[in-house]
């Protein structure tokens, strides 16, 4: 049981911080800048929400599989396959997760005032100093949260998961797919507790997630 | 020759093209709005791309298209003080100050955010956070920021815009001590007639993305710009000092040669004011008025006249400069010129008093 809540939350864990520096650049890119494929990337960037974690899970195994163009590249590399280990599994969570992340960090970053940023850049801030000190303290509490949501997102992965990491157990299984598999066992009372884990970790990350919204409302003021 | 500005720009069917030279301290871009008074700002600042042109600032060329030169914004070393004032909100108004100066290679470093906090009056806010300041405290504020980064050129959009009467006048004379004494020489865009005429030295008159007109800021008195709106509101602005306090309340202010009398009974003798007043609120006379309840009586000298359609801003000189609006029936019926001795009248009341020790 212990194993099982330790492997969710290593998946989640890796998977979330995967996501952070590409939710950052694609927040910052999407929300402060204008370029030509802004829409096509925030099109991209949002398609995960709306197809079925089952085909995302499938695309994935196109991609990881031992005939798919990364999965021969890891084979080259590191002799191993990537299907049906705990790193496809936190492929499939990074994959569910990134678009609620990189929407958060998109709204949040683009409602930072611009002329923020220009007097910071007339000040002799470069591009880069001015977004570390300007851009993501302004908009902090917006992508926390949606790190926040990602990490809940990957935490309840279930569809793409088991098409392209399976559900081995002690390699493979989180929470949600050792629910659907003692559910089939008729493990009932075991089931139900890892419910109750699951619902616990949901309530304490989004506890946090609506007390940082609640603080967002409020001025910068010291 | 302090800077120069040759641009063009083609955006969404807007066509500007500007090309002016500075030479003097303030120069005032003055137009109404969607005339490119801010596109030409943000092209000096370097955050808006000219299509062609160039822009040098001392000597030093930050934007050529023929040399295909074009230093970003942190290179230009130039301060751009927004009408918003911009200051960081995650910040206290002393890491406001903190952040361009400590960017600053130590061989530039000149006022440090403790001198400069002092120059402008605001040492009490230092720890403050920015949120909760007032209009002109965050312009201050805000103007303190850019001086510690010791830019070449200060760009100021509407500086006066989100400040109220009665720290405007402190701001101008700010402003003024920054050109002179620091010697930094300021460009601010203004659609406000008045703005212009007080805080300015040149100006350089836009309209629908050209210069129309450029020269000292009287031009644009005559301009087609000017209408009655402005010249009834035009606002004369003098800083004195209170000389004596009558018995009966009256306060008397001296400005230069000349006594104001005021209506204020708390004001002390000694102390610095701001006398500020419309110029619709002054009445011209030619002879010396007797038997009339008005307290203030001085005599000047029509220098210029500037005309809208059925008013006329007449400027005179009392040992300052000072605004009267008139009708034109007026001015025909009393047959005014320039050069002509003549008499002002001004009621105590209509003079609005502003004691500078209560602005910081």
């Amino acid at each position: 049981m212990i194993d099982i809540i330790f492997l969710t939350l290593k998946i989640s864990v890796v998977a979330t911080l995967l996501n952070i520096p590409l939710a950052l650049i694609i927040g910052w890119a999407v929300g402060r800048k204008n370029f030509r494929g802004k829409f096509l990337l925030e099109l991209l960037v949002s398609l995960p929400l709306a197809l079925p974690p089952v085909v995302l899970g499938y695309m994935l195994l196109l991609l990881v599989g031992r005939s798919g163009p990364i999965g021969q590249i890891s084979h080259l590399l590191f002799g191993s396959d990537i299907v049906f280990t705990w790193v496809a599994a936190t492929l499939a969570a990074s994959v569910v997760s990134l678009p609620l992340m990189a929407r958060a960090t998109i709204v949040s970053m683009s409602s930072v005032d611009e002329t923020l940023e220009r007097s910071a850049r007339s000040l002799g801030a470069g591009p880069f100093r001015t977004f570390l000190t300007i851009t993501i303290p302004l908009s902090y509490h917006g992508v926390l949260g949606g790190i926040l949501i990602g990490f809940v997102r990957a935490l309840a992965e279930f569809g793409a998961t088991i098409i392209v990491a399976g559900n081995i157990p002690g390699s493979t299984q989180t929470i949600p797919l050792a629910i659907y598999n003692k559910v089939q066992l008729g493990r009932n009372d075991e089931a139900l507790v890892l419910v109750g884990v699951s619902v616990l970790l949901a309530i304490c990350t989004l506890s946090v997630y609506t007390w940082l919204l609640s603080r967002s409302g409020k001025n910068y003021s010291l | 020759m302090k800077a120069s500005v040759k641009i063009s720009k083609t955006f969404n069917g807007f066509q500007l093209n500007c090309d002016f030279e500075l030479n003097s301290k303030i120069t005032a871009i003055f137009g109404p709005s969607g005339s490119g008074k801010s596109t030409i700002l943000n092209c000096i600042a370097g955050f808006i791309n000219a299509d062609a042109g160039s822009i040098t600032i001392s000597k030093r060329e930050v934007f050529s298209s023929t040399n295909k030169r074009n230093l970003p914004p942190e290179e230009r070393r130039i301060g751009y003080v927004h009408q918003g004032s911009a200051l960081f909100p995650n910040m206290t108004v002393m890491k406001n100050l903190e952040y361009g100066y400590n960017l600053l290679p130590i061989d530039r470093r000149n006022f440090s955010p403790q001198e400069m906090l002092e120059v402008m009056n605001i040492s009490h806010l230092s720890e403050r956070g920015v949120t909760n300041l007032s209009g002109g405290e965050r312009q201050r504020v805000a103007l303190a920021r850019a001086l510690c980064a010791n830019p070449d050129l200060l760009l100021l959009d509407e500086p006066l815009a989100s400040v109220d009467a009665k720290f405007k006048a402190v701001l101008i004379q700010e402003l003024k001590n920054v050109s002179d004494c620091l010697n930094i020489p300021i460009i601010f865009v203004s659609h406000s007639i008045s703005d212009v005429i007080t805080l300015a030295d040149h100006v350089v008159v836009l309209n629908d993305g050209r210069k129309i007109l450029e020269g000292h800021p009287s031009i644009i008195l005559n301009d087609v710009l000017a209408n009655e709106e402005d010249f009834r509101t035009f606002q004369n602005s003098y800083l004195g000092t209170v000389s004596d306090i009558r018995s009966d309340g009256i306060a008397e202010v001296r400005v230069g040669q000349k006594i104001f009398s005021v209506k204020d009974d708390a004001l002390l003798v000694g102390e610095s004011v701001i006398l500020n007043f419309q110029a619709s609120d002054v009445i011209i006379s030619m002879d010396i008025p007797k038997s009339i309840s008005a307290t203030n009586i001085l005599d000047a000298k029509i220098i210029d006249f500037n005309y809208a359609i059925n008013s006329v801003l007449v400027k005179l000189d009392f040992g300052y400069e000072l605004y009267v609006e008139v009708t034109k029936y007026s001015l025909e019926n009393m047959s005014l010129s320039e050069g002509q001795e003549v008499f002002l009248i001004l009621k105590g009341s209509g003079i609005q008093v502003i004691r500078t020790n209560t602005l910081n």
